[in-house]
């Protein structure tokens, strides 16, 4: 044995239970020999986690307002005027109900009617010979 | 003999330790505080969005089936009979059977149910309805008013349909 390991041990206890001297200036130990926490620590921790929160809580209030504009619809128990389709192709292609805020508004009329007169434009031209149909694509022009 | 060096390292006073001790305790109650407000004001959030949601469900639901509707009458309080112009050339009359399609809305356990009265199709539309009340305000409009409710959260809407 050297003679600076010889020191060593003579300077450290041996043993269940024994504690290790403390260093100058370091954090007090356990009897485990583990570093404790110290209150200063302790305090910016705290400190730390309540910031976080904070900025939690911001989140949580622009949620809020945003929320609040997204359900103002429902809010104060609307009452909404359901108009049905009158136009029967409409109807066929199942186009949902007008909705509006105030009863006698106008439903909205499909540009299709009228008498407006229209440029017909023939696209392309599908012809099926076994299901015996044909399929025309066609642009419509409006004239003015 | 010791010859461990005698710290001369001055401790902190009880004075020192119970403001200490004050300020953590208070801190902590504050944040306990917060994070109490906070998670309610969150559920409150979810319940609203959960709501708001449902009843637009509901209205995109309703509002699909009434564009080419062309009949609707109360069947009792809580369910409407809908006439949806149907076959391949819609004529714009209710007929109450073939080829217009017949579908119900009813208030089943909470539910808002759309069953498709030929196929016998149910689907639950939303959830947690508290109330659905359809009623004949005059001889030409039908009123319909749907309400949900969650976590303390209500919210309803009226629907009025004037029959063409």
């Amino acid at each position: 044995m050297t003679e600076h390991a010889a020191a060593t041990s003579r300077r450290l206890p041996r043993g269940p239970g024994a504690t290790r001297p403390r260093r100058r200036g370091s954090a007090p130990t356990s009897p485990r020999g583990r570093r404790a926490f110290t209150i200063l620590e302790l305090e910016v921790s705290l400190v730390v986690l309540m910031g976080g929160l904070l900025c939690m809580s911001s989140l949580v209030t622009v949620q809020g307002k945003q929320m609040t504009r997204a359900e103002a619809w429902c809010r104060d128990a609307p009452t909404y005027y359901l108009v049905s389709q009158s136009n029967r192709w409409l109807r066929m292609l199942g186009a949902s109900a007008n909705l509006e805020t105030e009863a006698g508004q106008a439903a909205w009329v499909p540009p299709v009617t009228g008498s407006h007169t229209y440029d017909p434009n023939v696209v392309s031209i599908h012809e099926n010979l076994d299901a015996e149909t044909m399929t025309v694509r066609v642009e419509l022009f409006l004239i003015e | 003999m010791d010859r461990t060096p005698k710290r001369k390292r001055r401790g902190f006073t009880l004075l020192e330790l119970l403001i200490a001790a004050g300020l953590s305790v208070g801190m902590v109650l504050i944040t306990a505080q917060f994070w109490r407000y906070y998670s309610r004001q969150l559920e409150d959030l979810k319940a609203r969005a959960h709501v708001a949601q449902e009843l637009r469900i509901a209205l995109g639901a309703i509002r699909r089936d009434m564009g080419p509707a062309v009949g609707a009458t109360p069947v009792g309080a809580d369910q409407v009979l809908l006439c949806i112009d149907g076959g391949p050339d819609p004529n714009g009359t209710a007929e109450w059977g073939a080829p217009d399609t017949l579908v119900t809305y009813s208030l089943v356990n909470g539910k808002l149910v759309r069953t498709d009265q030929a196929s016998g199709v149910e689907i639950v539309l939303v959830d947690h309805v508290s109330g659905f009340t359809v009623e004949d305000i005059t001889a030409s409009l039908l009123q319909m008013t749907v309400a949900i409710e969650k976590g303390g959260i209500s919210r309803q809407m009226v629907l009025r349909w004037s029959r063409p």
